[in-house]
This record gives C-alpha cells, structure tokens and sequence, in this order.
C-alpha cells in the first residue's frame, strides 16, 4: 500500500467511515442477493406502479410551484391506487387482529365480536370548550326556529360504549367522558329545550338477545330506533302541536347477516373476523289514504335534522325516521344527511326552500354524544 | 420526497438509478445534481433558488478566500460569508421564533404585538447551510484547496442522501469521491443492505411507536407510568427513526458509490452523556466540535473558558435543531452535563463504574433530555416531569389507556432488545461493511431482512390508509 493510500485510508478511518465497503471475503451471496433483491423489489413496484391509470394522470388546478400538485398527486394519484394497497391493508389489519386482537386505528375490540369507535373514547383539553359551543349553538337554533313559531327537541343519542359497557372487555372508556351525557343533557333542558333522556331508556330496554347498537357498527339497531322514537314522542307531543294525522303499519324483511361498518377496521376475510350483525329490516306502510290538504299535498309538522342515525341511505336498516313518524302519528320530513355531523345538516337546513314550504311545528335534531367534542372545519 | 414514500421507491429511485448507470462517469454529477434538485422540488419548486443561491454563494467564497491573502480582508470575506449564511439560517428558521419570543415579552408588559406573517421554514437548510458553512471554513483555514468544479460542488451541496436530513458532511470528504469513485456489485449490495435495513428499521420499528408517542405527550396530567412509558416510547423512535434514515442515507450514497461517514454507533450503550455524544449524530457533533467548539477557542484558552465553550457549543447545537425553548433547554441540558463530567474528570479522575450502573444512568439522562427535545412547548415537558416524578398518580391513566396495544408495546421490546444486542451481534459475527467475523450468522440476517423489507412496504402503503367512513362527521 503506497503512502498517500494509507494517509487516505487513515483519513477515512478518522472520519468514522468504513472503509471495507468492497470486501472480498464475505460470501459471495452476499455481493449479489440483496443488491438484486432491491433492485427486483423496486422494479417490480415501478412497473406495477405505472401500470396504474391514476399514476399517469397529473391532478389539474394545483399548483405545481408551491407543491400543492405533487401532494395532491402522492396522495390521491399514487399512495391511494398502488396496486399493491388493498393487499397490504388486509395483511397488516389481519396480522394485528390475528396476532393481538387489535383493530386498525379507528375501532376498539371488545368482547364477544363487539366493536366500537375509537370516538367514544378520545379526550383533548379542548373538549370542555367545544362542548359549550354546541350548547350555545343549540340554544342559537332553537331562537331561530322560535321566530317561525317552531320548537326544538333534542334526541341525543347516548355512545354505544355507554350503553353496552358490559361488551368492551379490559377497555375502559375514559372516565373523564362520564358525565358528558347526563350533563349536556342537563344543561338543554335548563335551557328549556326538551331532551328525553335517552341513555336510560336504552340502559332500561337493551337485552343481550335484543341490544339497541349493533355489534359490528357505529349505529343503532332497529330496534333502538323504535325505542328513541318511544322516547321522544312524549315530548313531542307534550307540546300540545296540531300534528297532522298518519297511520303506519310495520312488518320486517327477512332476517339478513350485516357487515357493520366498524369492520372494515379489520381488514380479514369472512369467517375469521368478528361474525356480521344479525338484521331484520323494518318496512314502514302508510296505512291511511293520506294528503289531506286541499289539493292532495299535506304539510308535515315534524322536521327530523341529524346525522346517519336518521338520514335515508343505502346503509340505513334502522328506518329511525319512520319510527318516529309511526310513534308521532304523523309525517316526518327527513332533512338529516350523512357524514357531515350534526351542525351542517342544521346549518343547512334553516336556510332551505324545505323549511320555506313546509314551516314545521317542531324540529327534532338527532345529536349522537360522540360528536360533542368534536370540532369539524365545517362547523365554523 | 422522503426514503420511505412510494414516489421514492417506485418512481424516483428506479428511474435515477437506470439514468445513473447508464451514464458515463463524466455526466453522473450532472445527474446527481438534477435528480437531488428534482427530489427538493418535489417539495416546493419555490424554495429550490435559497439551495441554489447558497451553493452558488458558498462556490464563489471558495474562489474568492483562495486568491486572497492572509489578513484582515481575508478574514472579514469569510465573516460575510458566515453572515450570509447564518442570516438566511436565521431569517428561515429562526424569525418566527424570535418575533413570537418578542411578542410575548411586549405582551407581559401590556404592549401591542408586532405583526407578522409567519415564514415558511425550507425543508433541508440547517443541514445544506452547514454544508456550505463547512466548506467556505476548510478553504479559509487552508485546510482544503477550494474546489474549481461548480457542478460536482453542487452536486455536492445537493446530493440527495444527505439533502433533507444529513449526516452533516464536509465537502473535503467526498470531493476526491465526485473525481473518482468505484461502482461495484458489492458496494451496490452492500447500499441495498443498509437502504433496507434503515427502511425496515424506520417503518416497523419507529413509525409502529410513534403513535403512542404522540398519545402519551398529548396527555393533560400524565402519570409516572404514563409518563415513563412516553418517555421510553420517544428515545425508541427518535434513535430507530434518525438511524434509520442514516442508514438509508448511507446505503443510498454506498449505490451511487459513495461512502458516508458512519452517523450512529450504538449511543444508548454510551456510559456517559460524553461518549454518548460520540455515538449519536456522530456528524453533527463532529461538524459542531470542528466548527464551533475550535472557533470559540476550544481548550485553547483556559480552563473557565473549556466549560463555557463546551457548554455553549450544545446549547447552538440544540437551537440548531429547531426554533423553540425546548430546543435550547435540552442543549442546555446537555451541555451543563457535559461540563460536569468534565469537571469530574479533572477533579475526581477517572472512577470507572461498572456498566451496569452507567449505561442506565446515562439512558435516564438521554430520556429526561428526550422528554424536553419531543415537547411542543416548555411547560409540555414540565407536566410530563411531573408525571415522571408521581405527582399525578401511578397507573396508567385511563385517558390513555385505551391506546396503549399489545402491538405497541411488543414493537417496543423487539426494538429495546435489537438496540442492545446489536453491539454484540457486531462485536461477535462483525458487519457486511467491515470485518465479517462469522459469515453464516451475517448470511442469514441479511437473507432474514428481505421480507422484512417487503412487509415494511406492505406497513407503508397499510398506515397509510384510511377507511372513509360515512359516519365520521
């Protein structure tokens, strides 16, 4: 070795750097397999990758200076679409659920199949604060629907983890979420703004055989629909309205196995995951001839504004609307929507050409308890 | 761009390695610089002029402080260049911080704020400043020639391993690299190795930990265990996620034919916050050693003044790393510490303890260090002292305890275990890039990490992912 190569050799050893990168003793395999192994690997993921139409695509309106659109692309175009996501998402999902009983982020396993969302059991110190926003917020509402004559009822709808306590196992939801319900609820009624508790009508009415969530989902059973609609008609009708009549049958559909949309949070295949919900559908009939005005077009003095727990879509077997109706003994008009909380739907609402055309007697807002403290951007 | 992305992976990597090997040697710098200028613009096309504006800046101080003589102008040309380059540091990073700092003085005193639209921080400066910062210092002090090459220089600056997050380099190390490097199937593999180690060690390891990370910092009153727990948690994803993009950097550079200085030495080993600072970040407290700690005068000037030079020099160091108190209290930390022990040597000698009380005395140290280097605000890492002393309480507060998982916990003993049986594993079978001592054992970790590496693809594209759900608002 010449001089100035052991000078750069001690150099290199000076600057902590390995200086035996090439070296020629160790196994052979080793010189290629894992140089061949990456090279495999990213090639394969590069040719799969541009294979997938969305990656070819460049998101249009962003702006490519400050980045905007590469975000835009990495996340929509190319991490959303890889071929390769789905198959991971159920490995990684079915590993966590098989080897440690657990849920992706989002979903808490309980005992005996049961799930619940990890909402009911989140804190922040922002909670208190948000919580009275609601409050005030309520209270906003119910001036509103005041200058029309109209009255506010409340249908708060109690956290499955409250009710079904029984069925979470060594999980505990944070006791600090304990008086939430009994006190929000405590509070709109100080408020004068009636709110039938309907936590205890659930804790009174759930049976094992008969519970009023349904294991595997967010929402209720129809059968706990049927119990909050039996709730909070007396108050409803303790407000002396002139409710227009209707009559309702029920029957039911036959009995269907349901996936709940707590188990896409584990993602294994069917058999080895918690057994789907057990659901017969509910079937509301109008009995009686109905559209009693003068040209056949009734008004409906009930307004329902909510969430998923009321609103009419595809997911929904639980048909709260028409319970309410059938208790009530008159139409509702279903202004609740899906995914979008509790307070949009109100928002949305108060400025509708269906509050215009059909000014209601009483607006029944469905807030289920997970959503207090939650502070959604369309909320401001 | 970050190493452990799909865009990384599967479209950058592939195409610059295709273009890279394809090229003659002579054109590879201009490609290094293209593509490491491609991955920053991926970020924010906007801020490619400030990495630009240095390296040029940085390039024509080299030319500059060449020609001139020793004396005073030579040396006021090298101090416009440490106050171009501190003042972009400064503005970038440090400008937010101060107005805020100002803000909250005046408004203790009952003054008016001052208005300010917060900047925006450019991804990679602290690290391509000192880049330059090292460079423009090795030419004024004649201990490198400057270099005559702008594009290998800006290649330099730029080189994608080490341009978002180090190791800290200094040009002298790799410009005989960008003259003349081998490329080998070997040092090929031997990159590949250490790119899917750090990725393994950075997705399965640091990124399945973060999250109770974040949920224990984020709890209002934090218990003992709460709190012990987050603080074990946290010096567990910091070392195996820094480490781990060390490593990527490292197998990166090794593809391209580089070599990297070593930037990690199994620190929590260390059996004093000294030798602990010789085994983390190795590059950093190497540059702040040569460039800070020598300029202030090192051990040059009196006892009093060692101290204090030590000292300060860990306090610039923890401001480096962000611009917040939290920052400035762990260099603080650190350095009264590293004072300390230095006094202790001089005063009491060298008292060697055994291991087994100084390797948990300093990894208490480092974790109580941890704790304020992880707050997002001073009074955040009190409440979570407080908790590590008890006053809240013992058990597992129930605010967290829903998040803490079997999964979790698990990781976390896999990866205490591997930080330390990995000095032992080295010091008996040795490593792939330096002395092999026992082949077989070496063969058969390696061909273990290839499906490691590929579930640790699998854990990217998976935690990624979030089912919408309708139900959510």
């Amino acid at each position: 070795m010449t001089k100035d190569r052991e000078e750069h050799q001690h150099h290199l050893k000076a600057e902590g750097l390995k200086d035996n990168i090439d070296n020629h003793d160790t196994p052979k395999v080793l010189h290629w397999l894992p140089a061949a192994f990456l090279l495999g690997v990213i090639g394969v993921g590069a040719v799969a990758t541009l294979l997938t139409p969305s990656v070819r695509q460049w998101p249009s309106g962003k702006a490519i200076l400050t980045g905007e659109a590469m975000l835009d692309y990495e996340k929509n175009n190319l991490d959303a679409k890889v071929p390769w996501r789905d198959p991971s998402v159920n490995l990684w999902g079915g590993l966590n659920y098989k080897l440690f009983g657990e849920a992706r982020d989002g979903a808490v396993v309980g005992k005996n199949g049961w799930l619940f969302t990890t909402e009911e059991f989140q804190t922040s110190k922002g909670d208190a604060a948000e919580i009275q926003s609601k409050l005030a917020y309520i209270q906003q509402v119910r001036d509103e629907l005041k200058k029309d004559g109209a009255a506010l009822v409340v249908a708060l709808i109690p956290s499955k983890a409250r009710i079904h306590a029984g069925e979470l196992g060594h999980v505990r939801v944070p006791a600090v979420n304990a008086p939430v319900y009994p006190s929000f609820r405590q509070q709109l009624e100080q408020a004068g703004i009636p709110t039938p508790d309907l936590a205890a009508a659930f804790q009174q009415a759930s049976k094992p055989e008969a519970p009023v969530f349904l294991r595997t989902d967010t929402h209720w059973t129809p059968f706990g629909a049927v119990v909050a609609a039996q709730t909070l008609a007396p108050a409803v009708k303790g407000l002396n309205l002139d409710l227009p009549p209707a009559e309702f049958s029920a029957g039911a559909k036959p009995v269907v196995k349901r996936k709940g949309d707590l188990l896409r949070y584990i993602p294994v295949p069917d058999g080895q995951g918690p057994a789907p919900d057990t659901v017969q559908e509910p079937e509301y009939t109008r009995t009686d001839e109905g559209g009693g005005g003068l040209l056949g077009d009734e008004t409906l003095a009930v307004t329902l504004v909510g969430t998923s727990y009321s609103a009419e879509t595809k997911d929904n077997v639980w048909h709260f609307s028409e319970a309410l109706g059938r208790e009530l003994g008159t139409e509702v008009l279903n202004a609740a929507q899906e995914g979008k909380g509790p307070t949009l739907p109100m928002r949305e609402y108060l400025k509708s050409q269906d509050r215009k055309d059909n000014p209601p007697q009483v607006v029944v807002w469905e807030i289920p308890e997970r959503f207090l403290r939650v502070a959604y951007p369309l909320d401001k | 761009m970050v190493f452990s992305s799909n865009v990384f992976l599967f479209l950058f990597l592939p195409l610059f390695l295709i273009v890279y090997y394809l090229l003659p040697f002579k054109w590879r710098s201009g490609w290094i610089l293209a593509g490491s200028y491609a991955l920053y613009a991926w970020w924010r096309v906007d801020f490619l002029w400030l990495l630009i504006a240095i390296t040029g800046a940085a390039y024509v101080y080299g030319l500059v402080l060449e020609k001139q003589p020793d004396g005073r102008g030579r040396m006021w040309t090298m101090i416009s260049a440490m106050v171009l380059n501190l003042g972009a540091l400064a503005y970038f990073k440090y400008a937010n911080f101060g107005i805020e700092s100002f803000n909250a003085i005046t408004q203790t005193l009952g003054m008016q704020p001052f208005a300010w639209t917060p900047i925006l921080l450019p991804i990679g400066l602290s690290f391509f400043i000192f880049h330059a910062i090292s460079y423009i210092i090795d030419v004024y002090r004649r201990e490198e020639p400057p270099t005559h090459n702008p594009l290998d220089f800006a290649a330099f600056i730029a080189l994608f391993p080490h341009l978002i997050a180090g190791p800290v380099l200094k040009y002298n190390l790799l410009a005989d690299q960008f003259r003349s490097r081998t490329h080998s199937l070997e040092k090929f593999s031997y990159g590949a190795t250490r790119f899917m180690t750090g990725f393994a060690k950075k997705v399965l390891l640091a990124d399945t930990i973060a999250p109770l990370v974040t949920a224990t910092f984020h709890q209002p009153n934090p218990t003992f265990t709460d709190a012990w727990l987050g603080a074990a948690a946290y010096t567990l994803q910091l070392y195996f996620d820094f480490s781990g993009y060390s490593d990527m950097a490292i197998g990166l550079a090794a593809m391209m034919g580089f070599k990297f200085p070593e930037n990690f030495n199994h620190p929590y080993i260390s059996r004093s916050i000294t030798e602990f600072w010789r085994r983390w970040h190795m590059s950093l407290s190497g540059w702040l050693q040569q460039y800070l700690y020598i300029s202030l005068g090192g051990s040059r000037k009196g006892k009093a003044r060692t101290y204090f030079n030590k000292w300060i020099t860990m306090v610039l160091g923890g401001l480096w790393h962000g611009a917040n108190w939290t920052f400035v209290l762990w260099g603080l930390w650190h350095g009264t510490i590293l004072a300390i022990e230095l006094w202790m040597k001089e005063k009491l000698g060298r008292k060697p303890l055994t291991a087994w009380l100084t390797i948990p005395g300093t990894m208490l140290l480092v974790m109580i260090g941890w704790v304020m280097f992880r707050a997002d605000h001073v009074q955040d890492a009190f409440r979570m002292y407080k908790g590590m002393l008890g006053l809240n309480g013992f058990g597992l507060s129930d605010t967290l305890a829903w998040q803490v998982k079997p999964s979790v916990l698990i990781t976390m003993v896999i990866a205490t275990a591997i930080v330390y049986l990995a000095p032992w594993w080295g010091a008996r079978m040795g490593d792939v890039g330096g002395k092999l001592l026992r082949p077989g054992p070496v063969v058969l970790a390696t061909v273990a990490l290839l499906p490691l590496f590929v579930l640790a693809i699998m854990k990217l594209s998976a935690q990624s992912y979030t089912p919408f759900l309708y139900f959510q608002f």
